[in-house]
């Protein structure tokens, strides 16, 4: 389960899961799995990428995401937020830090019990994604230099 | 567990505090810690709570937060009021099963000695709650009121 986890942040960071679109059912597990998990679920939509499934759906007017692996299990729910929607120790610590730098991606995840923030930093010259499971302090989590065109 | 209680008695102090008293003027060591920890905030108001604990209320990114400080300059609380939107997934999901089909009326995010946790308050039929859910998803009643009628 760690590694599906590991794999689907990762792949959630870099941007490289690409879901494609299915109105069939596409894993009955995870269907059912998810009914029972977000039983006042609206407006649920299916997708498939590799070894997982996502359902976007509506729940209490947010957009949620959840992820299931094939056989059915919940790996992660995630949600995309803004900085005000950080946890306060973690929006002063990047007020603090990372000033000169603008966000592209911010998003939660939830797994295993577990809640961890991936922030997406950029400048002129880097790209830099920090993560915090603490909520208290961020770390580097990937560090790229852009390439100069 | 001693750690617990002092946390929860903070956080009640916090939840049932007026901030009624008069607004001061505080030292160097907790004017220079607190422009350290909070580089951008704007608008800063301070109090004191007694016991040798200062409240100061400022804005920072547009909003109102709270920091608690002792004498020595010591950062004790960071804390604003959140909305709903703002709950973190597992903290929202705790209180929708814990209290399900009660109205949220008040939710005040607080960290203490870098544990963030919410306070929140319920209204749940004929009584009101305050209770203190973790980021794990843990929750803990700390006060439940029995609402009163008005009379007329």
């Amino acid at each position: 389960m760690k590694k599906s986890i590991f794999i689907l942040a990762l792949s959630l960071v870099l941007g490289t899961a690409s879901f494609a679109n299915n109105d069939e059912i596409i894993n009955q597990k995870a269907e059912q799995s998810f009914k029972k998990e977000f039983s006042q679920a609206k407006d649920v939509r299916w997708q498939k990428s590799g070894d997982f499934v996502k359902a976007t759906f509506t729940l209490n007017e947010k957009v949620l995401f959840a992820y299931y692996n094939e056989s059915g299990d919940l790996v992660a729910i995630t949600r995309n937020i803004t900085t005000d929607q950080l946890p306060i120790t973690l929006l002063t610590t990047f007020r603090k830090n990372f000033s000169g730098y603008w966000i592209s991606d911010l998003f939660e995840m939830v797994s295993g019990g577990e809640t961890s923030y991936y922030i997406t930093l950029e400048n002129a010259d880097h790209k830099v994604v920090l993560k915090s499971e603490d909520f208290a302090s961020w770390e580097t989590y990937k560090k790229e230099k852009k390439e100069a065109y | 567990m001693k750690k617990f209680l002092i946390t929860a008695a903070f956080a009640l102090v916090i939840a049932s505090a007026g901030f009624a008293s008069d607004v001061v003027k505080v030292n160097d060591k907790i004017q220079s810690a607190f422009r350290k920890e909070f580089v951008s905030a704007f608008n800063p108001s301070w109090e004191s709570l007694g016991s040798g604990i200062f409240h100061v209320c400022f804005l920072l990114s547009g909003q109102v937060m709270d920091a608690y400080f002792n004498e020595e300059g010591e950062l004790v609380s960071i804390g604003r009021y959140v909305s709903i939107d703002q709950l973190p997934i597992l903290v929202n999901k705790t209180i929708q099963d814990r209290f399900p089909g009660s109205e949220l009326k008040q939710i005040h995010e607080l960290v203490i000695e870098n544990e963030t946790s919410y306070l929140v308050t319920i209204e749940k039929g004929q009584k009101t709650i305050i209770a203190r859910v973790f980021t794990n998803g843990e929750s803990q009643v700390i006060r439940k009121i029995k609402n009163v009628k008005p009379t007329h």
